[in-house]
């Protein structure tokens, strides 16, 4: 293995602990808002909306928190890996019906669904597989791994 | 190599202590959401009781009462983005575009125990809904959600405002 991989690696869990814990802010603070944005998806089924904009945005606090600190490490990065999988699907989806609306993803305010959305979330993702598939962890609790 | 057992272990375990914490943390919140929303019924007709509802409600209307409250000067809140109310809206309708500044306008506008009506695009969207249930969380008691919203309203040739 190569022996900057792990620097890489605890370099890459930065930021996609960063954006997860980023991204959820918000959305803690006033899950209504982000009610309105999944139902404008069109996909979830009635009153099912609530559950996700309860639930989704402490699972990507918890997430961005173990990924930083270096507890579950692979764990985190399986699940923010699939979350984002997740959300790709959602605003491909979103696009193909022709629905001009925010993502909700909580990072920037009014961005909207699009390519740029998905190129975002897919080197998110790439960055995901790299932290899942590196060995050796750096900045880590070893007895959480 | 990754024991797979342990993986979904750690996986289980996140999972569990996001849904743990997250329930507990909307149960301590002031407008805590409830966590499946419940079916508003639609209705053709009014109650008297319920234009001075002492319990919070929220009662979808159907189209001719809409354009009856209309004609009454009821208050209509779009809650579509701004640029579809500036491409069309009911007339007199407040847009949602902010929610403090509609929290603003609704206060100087009406009182707590009023009644308005919210809308949106259609009976699919879900976004007059969600700010129904969000402002009877800030404590409007007697919201009114026309569920055929704004497709509704112009497939009925109803009069329209442009936002100038």
């Amino acid at each position: 293995m190569n022996k900057i991989y792990p620097y890489i690696n605890v370099f890459l869990r930065f930021i996609i602990g960063g954006v997860f814990i980023w991204a959820c802010h918000d959305k803690i603070i006033d899950p209504s808002k982000f009610t309105r944005e999944i139902s404008n998806y069109h996909v979830m089924p009635f009153g099912l909306e609530n559950t996700v904009a309860i639930i989704l945005p402490w699972l990507e606090l918890f997430i961005g928190i173990g990924i930083i600190a270096g507890i579950y490490i692979n764990a985190n990065a399986l699940l923010s890996g699939s979350l984002l999988i997740l959300f790709n699907i959602l605003v491909f989806q979103a696009m193909v019906r022709g629905f001009n609306i925010e993502c909700g993803c909580g990072l920037k305010e009014g961005q909207m669904v699009g390519y740029g959305k998905l190129f975002e979330n897919f080197s998110l993702l790439l960055a995901c597989i790299f932290v899942f598939k590196t060995k050796e962890h750096f900045l880590y609790f070893k007895k959480f791994n | 190599m990754i024991k797979l057992n342990k993986l979904y272990a750690q996986v289980v375990l996140i999972l569990f202590a996001s849904v743990f914490t997250s329930l507990l943390f909307n149960q301590l919140r002031n407008n805590s959401l409830p966590f499946v929303k419940t079916k508003v019924e639609v209705v053709s007709v009014l109650k008297k009781t319920s234009s001075k509802n002492s319990e919070s409600s929220i009662i979808g209307i159907d189209l001719e009462l809409a354009k009856n409250l209309f004609k009454e000067n009821t208050l209509f809140v779009d809650a579509r983005e701004k640029e579809f109310y500036n491409e069309g809206h009911i007339p007199n309708a407040i847009c949602f575009d902010d929610f403090d500044l509609l929290l603003e306008k609704l206060e100087n506008t009406i009182g707590m125990d009023d009644q308005f009506i919210v809308y949106c695009s259609d009976s699919d969207c879900g976004s007059s809904e969600d700010l129904s249930y969000e402002l009877q969380s800030y404590g409007y008691t007697n919201i009114l959600l026309f569920k055929g919203g704004w497709k509704e309203w112009t497939d009925a040739n109803l009069n329209q405002s442009k936002h100038e």
